[in-house]
């Protein structure tokens, strides 16, 4: 029997884990054609959503990027981060007109309500944010 | 804490100065927002032993060679340089830094578009990076402005996405590197037109049009194009240096001696921002202004002690 338990012990611990896992990404999520009108659009009628429009090729987007998802963190519950990697995610860029990375979109209710442009400093980020949450 | 020498810059020259200063055993601390102009080089063919490397590449090798050696790179935006008595004070965004030396190695910034409708196009068609966004003009028709290397670069870059790419400068003969002009007058992609200059950008809510303006004859004519790409090169970040009395010339270099030491004791600098090596703009020159740096630190150092 102690092994039956120790069993069900490993499993309870590993599915906390698994759930843990969940719980972080929620403040965070991969976005491309096909989940972008989910996790985006229809999500933004629930918590707004900022959509980082990105690529591996481009430079400025690694530096903004690790600064979006730490503040994503920061401001738990406030918005969700959705990363789109244009590479991946090409209707919805051609869509949304972009032409420059990093792009950043913030969406409300479906709509884009605000956006910047380029890898800019995290005060002036947290300012943007605080201005449109 | 109380470093030997802080490092303001994290591309090449810093880089470097921080492999040679942990070399001497000096307490370093490197501070750098991230990758500079380098890491957006589509290609790098001039550094020995990388026959072709991207600029993101070279600038990951870089990074992993210098915290290899375990050197320290706070990712954080440097604000203001002071003094407190004998040491150097580094503001960051985030907190506050004292060293008993400096090499300040922060580069440069790409000149901007001198339109007054930059900002309305800028992120709509206008761009300063061929490698970020060359892939959303894939079949469009570009002009590349400037005409040294890395607008050369940046047309042979884009020829490979676009259909089209125009090539605009103000002279009639450009200034790069003649393998580069070659590689170039034999694509058939790219169009070289030289004595001109890009007077307005027009469109609706994107680039459409840009209105060019023959130096030569005055004349005016107008081209559609789907973008713009600035190549005109960079402003040294020197601002940050002024505060400490350290000198630059009228075009924001800083002013180093052979040893890359400044007019202000215990503040050197290297690469980009400043007048070494004659200015040449290169990684290997950027890396090796970085390397005499970290050694005329240890030599301050050792001799204080």
């Amino acid at each position: 029997m102690d092994e039956l338990e120790e069993i069900r012990k490993r499993k309870m611990e590993k599915l906390k884990k698994k759930f843990m896992v969940v719980k972080k990404v929620d403040v965070k999520i991969d976005v491309n054609d096909d989940n972008f009108q989910k996790e985006v659009i229809e999500k933004s009628k629930e918590i707004p959503v900022v959509a980082d429009f990105w690529a591996i090729w481009c430079m400025p987007c690694m530096v903004l990027g690790p600064v979006l998802e730490k503040l994503a963190e920061e401001y738990k519950e406030k918005f969700v981060l959705a990363k789109v990697n244009v590479d991946q995610s090409r209707m919805v860029s051609t869509k949304y007109g972009i032409m420059s990375i990093p792009s950043v979109k913030l969406f409300k209710n479906g709509e884009v309500v605000d956006e910047f442009v380029g890898a800019i400093p995290e005060d002036k980020i947290m300012w943007w944010l605080d201005k449109n949450l | 804490m109380i470093y030997d020498v802080i490092i303001l810059g994290a591309g090449p020259a810093g880089l470097s100065a921080a492999v040679y200063t942990t070399r001497y055993n000096l307490d370093t601390l490197v501070i750098g927002k991230g990758p500079g102009l380098m890491a957006e080089a589509d290609e790098i063919c001039n550094y020995l032993g990388f026959s072709s490397i991207s600029g993101s590449e070279m600038d990951s090798k870089f990074r992993e060679h210098a915290e290899n050696l375990g050197v320290e790179i706070k990712r954080e935006e440097v604000r203001k340089l002071g003094k407190d008595g004998d040491f150097f004070i580094t503001k960051t965004d985030k907190a506050e830094y004292k060293s008993r030396t400096l090499v300040y190695a922060l580069g440069g910034t790409k000149r901007r578009m001198p339109l007054p409708e930059e900002e309305k196009f800028r992120g709509r068609g206008l761009s300063y990076c061929a490698t970020c966004d060359g892939a959303f003009f894939r079949d469009k028709i570009v002009a590349v402005t400037g005409g040294r290397n890395s607008a050369v670069m940046s047309a042979l870059m884009l020829s490979r996405l676009a259909k089209k790419v125009y090539l605009i400068y103000r002279r009639d003969k450009l200034r790069a590197f003649p393998s580069l002009i070659k590689k170039m007058e034999e694509n058939e992609n790219i169009e070289i037109i030289f004595n001109s200059n890009i007077k307005e950008i027009k469109g609706d809510k994107t680039v459409e049009k840009v209105v060019l303006e023959n130096l030569k004859t005055g004349e005016s004519s107008e081209m559609a194009v789907n973008g713009v790409f600035v190549e005109f090169g960079h402003i040294p970040n020197s601002d940050l240096v002024k505060d400490l009395g350290v000198e630059t010339t009228d075009k924001g270099r800083i002013n180093v001696s052979k040893d890359m030491s400044t007019n202000v004791r215990g503040v050197f600098a290297a690469g980009d921002v400043t007048t070494g090596s004659s200015e040449f703009e290169q990684v290997v020159t950027a890396a090796a202004d970085g390397a005499i740096a970290a050694r005329s630190v240890y030599k301050l150092i050792s001799e204080v002690d």
